[in-house]
């Protein structure tokens, strides 16, 4: 640990405690990820085991970088780049007010990120405002991986490991089977309104059936008809049917026409249907003036 | 997302039609296929798409290209250890200790690409360190462990205790926990592998497996199937000479062969070989040969299967031999036919443990080192 000096606790990770440190040779601001290696139960905890590696083979602008993994009996310390604040503590310094371009810019490069994964076969699984960090440049990096996996054969889906509730997909919260990239995209469509509102959540549910709730008042409750196979899913029940909003613009008020054309495309119930990351970065939304 | 259709996949009951369908004596058709399917032959990604159940995204061109770079990385040592880096191990110890993972995880029931992500694992660290012969079983406990933490969700991956079950209490849990930093750090953290399974869809979708003469023919049954095939070939250290990719196509090959692919859509297997050496990146040469092998393995399967099933028929008990080359096949059929038996199963995979501990010393203890990348 001689290569890093330890400065001040940034604050507690899924796993670990995150401190801001400095490499004693170059004096580069670094954040040190620190994981107990608790003799009694399971050895290296299966997140840090899958953010690591994922991490080495994911190098991208938009993804964090992961330096150094130091191992030493009781502890295991990732070293990871160091970015100023998560997103989430970028809408509390806002005081509900946001620039557009910078919501535009933001977009864009965590859909970049994304897309990257996706085409290295890397599903995320766990996208919120807390999990994407800003630096000082502000760009936007996705951070961790430690839900996130590998899929080259499909991945079937537990209940114990999906994202947070509030950015979970509807067919997620019925209980898919099995996860697919759109996951990611629901939720990069959640965050998207978010930004767009200056850091308020579009669906902040308090359980499954509120999360539900508030989804399908928005964009209409799905039936066989618009969602083929929805009736089969494990955890399927019935909703009142509520029809679809039309008036978007209240939803997103800030947001022009083209990025409500956008949030739309990601926000469709039905998973097959949604906008991939690629694609979405190909709308119109981002070449326009 | 086609649902119903994601519960097929999961719990295939047509899964032993491999071994019911296949027949050896027949030799791909003579190629005299008309010119529209010469033409399908060589045109891109073809008609047959999946019943929706797969990702759109992943089946992308730039996640084949991905895959196929990173496969590189993870390569397992085509170079032969034995002799060489490993002094006291033979190929026989090897497939030995390969059976009993795959035996483990399908007993656990783990997703399929545990067992052959930890086999990956071990032969990694099999061409860097010498393991002695009384590890190669901590060795290969150790990387089923982290194959299954990365790929299993957590309430559902292998706990220490039933490993250390599994190898009839001959490692202790400090061990397993001081090799699984010790594979890491010689693996260099680099578990995320490429494997053959991460093809399958990836090729199939992009043959022309659907033509005038055979609209019927099921993807999922030819993805179950190269699966099969591939599970055999990672029990023998031969086919680490061939590339992720490489056996991947192969497998295919012998799935579409095994199905009578070739005789229903009147296109020789042959002709389907140079598009999967293009998919793959690899020599047809090296497809055929892998495929060949293969099928040779799957042949003598089938014959030890069949004096086992001759033998229980005339009443009389296996040998001892026998059943343990016998028990370790992948065959569905006989985990369907013998589910009663799984206890006895499990015996076998501690008797198998038995013999890999019978001489056991105590184990050296591995200092960790910090690694860097």
């Amino acid at each position: 640990m001689q290569k890093y000096e330890k400065l001040e606790k940034i604050g507690e990770g899924t796993y670990g405690t995150v401190f801001k440190g400095r490499n004693r040779e170059t004096m580069e601001i670094v954040a040190l990820k620190r994981v107990r290696l608790d003799e009694d139960d399971k050895g290296v905890p299966s997140s840090a085991l899958r953010e690591i590696c994922l991490l080495k083979e994911l190098k991208h602008k938009n993804i964090v970088r992961l330096y150094d993994v130091l191992h030493s009996d009781k502890k295991l310390t990732l070293v990871f780049e160091h970015c100023d604040q998560d997103l989430k503590k970028y809408f509390d310094s806002l005081n509900g007010d946001i620039s557009l371009d910078i919501v535009k810019s933001f977009m864009y490069q965590l859909l970049r990120g994304l897309a990257f994964c996706h085409s290295h076969n890397v599903l995320h699984r766990d996208l919120k405002p807390q999990n994407l960090l800003i630096n000082k440049n502000n760009e936007l990096k996705l951070a961790d991986f430690g839900l996130a996996r590998a899929f080259g054969i499909p991945v079937k889906c537990y209940s114990a490991e999906v994202v947070t509730l509030w950015y979970r997909p509807p067919d997620v919260l019925f209980g898919a089977k099995l996860y697919t990239t759109s996951i990611d995209c629901w939720s990069a469509g959640c965050i998207f309104a978010e930004m767009a509102n200056a850091g308020r959540p579009l669906f902040p549910g308090s359980d499954v059936d509120d999360q539900l709730k508030r989804i399908f008042k928005l964009l209409g409750t799905p039936t066989e008809d618009t969602w083929p196979g929805l009736t089969q899913l494990s955890d399927y029940k019935p909703f009142p049917l509520y029809p679809a909003t039309n008036n978007w613009n209240q939803v997103v008020p800030r947001l022009n026409s083209k990025g409500r054309d956008l949030l739309q495309k990601l926000l469709v119930c039905r998973p097959t249907l949604r906008l991939s990351a690629e694609q979405a970065m190909a709308h119109p939304y981002f070449t326009e003036n | 997302m086609d649902l119903s259709c994601n519960e097929t996949m999961i719990n295939d009951e047509n899964e032993y039609n491999l071994y019911v369908e296949y027949q050896s004596d027949e030799k791909p058709a003579a190629s005299a296929m008309p010119q529209q399917q010469q033409q399908q032959l060589s045109n891109g990604i073809s008609k047959l798409y999946f019943n929706a159940c797969t990702d759109p995204t992943f089946l992308k061109d730039r996640c084949l290209k991905n895959l196929l770079t990173s496969q590189k990385r993870y390569k397992t040592p085509s170079c032969n250890y034995f002799n060489t880096i490993q002094k006291s191990l033979t190929p026989q110890m090897r497939k030995i200790v390969a059976e009993w993972v795959i035996e483990l995880c399908e007993e656990r029931e783990c997703q399929e690409e545990v067992p052959i992500l930890a086999i990956n694992y071990m032969d990694r660290v099999l061409n860097k360190l010498p393991i002695s012969k009384n590890n190669l079983q901590l060795l290969a406990a150790t990387c089923t462990f982290l194959a299954s933490k990365l790929r299993e969700p957590s309430t559902h991956a292998l706990m220490p205790d039933v490993l250390i079950f599994y190898t009839d209490n001959s490692i202790t849990k400090r061990d397993l926990m001081d090799t699984e930093l010790l594979v890491l750090g010689c693996l260099k953290w680099d578990v995320s592998c490429v494997t053959p399974l991460d093809f399958v869809d990836l090729i199939i979708s992009r043959l022309p497996i659907i033509n005038n003469y055979c609209r019927d023919i099921d993807p999922e049954k030819i993805r179950k199937h190269a699966q099969a095939f591939i599970s055999l070939a990672v029990r023998e250290h031969d086919f680490s000479i061939y590339s992720a990719s490489n056996i991947a196509a192969s497998s295919i090959a012998a799935s579409l062969s095994g199905l009578n692919w070739h005789v229903k859509s009147r296109i020789s297997i042959y002709d389907l070989v140079d598009k999967l050496a293009e998919l793959s990146e690899s020599d047809s040469k090296f497809i055929i040969s892998c495929m060949n092998k293969m099928e040779q393995l799957f042949q003598e399967q089938r014959r030890n299967l069949l004096n086992m099933m001759m033998l229980a028929k005339q009443g009389l008990p296996p040998t001892v031999n026998k059943i343990e080359s016998n028990m370790k096949q992948p065959l569905k059929e006989q985990n369907n036919s013998t589910s009663k038996q799984q206890p006895k199963r499990n015996q076998e995979a501690v008797s198998t443990t038995r013999k890999l501990n019978n001489d056991k010393k105590k184990k050296q203890k591995h200092d960790c080192e910090d690694v860097n990348f």
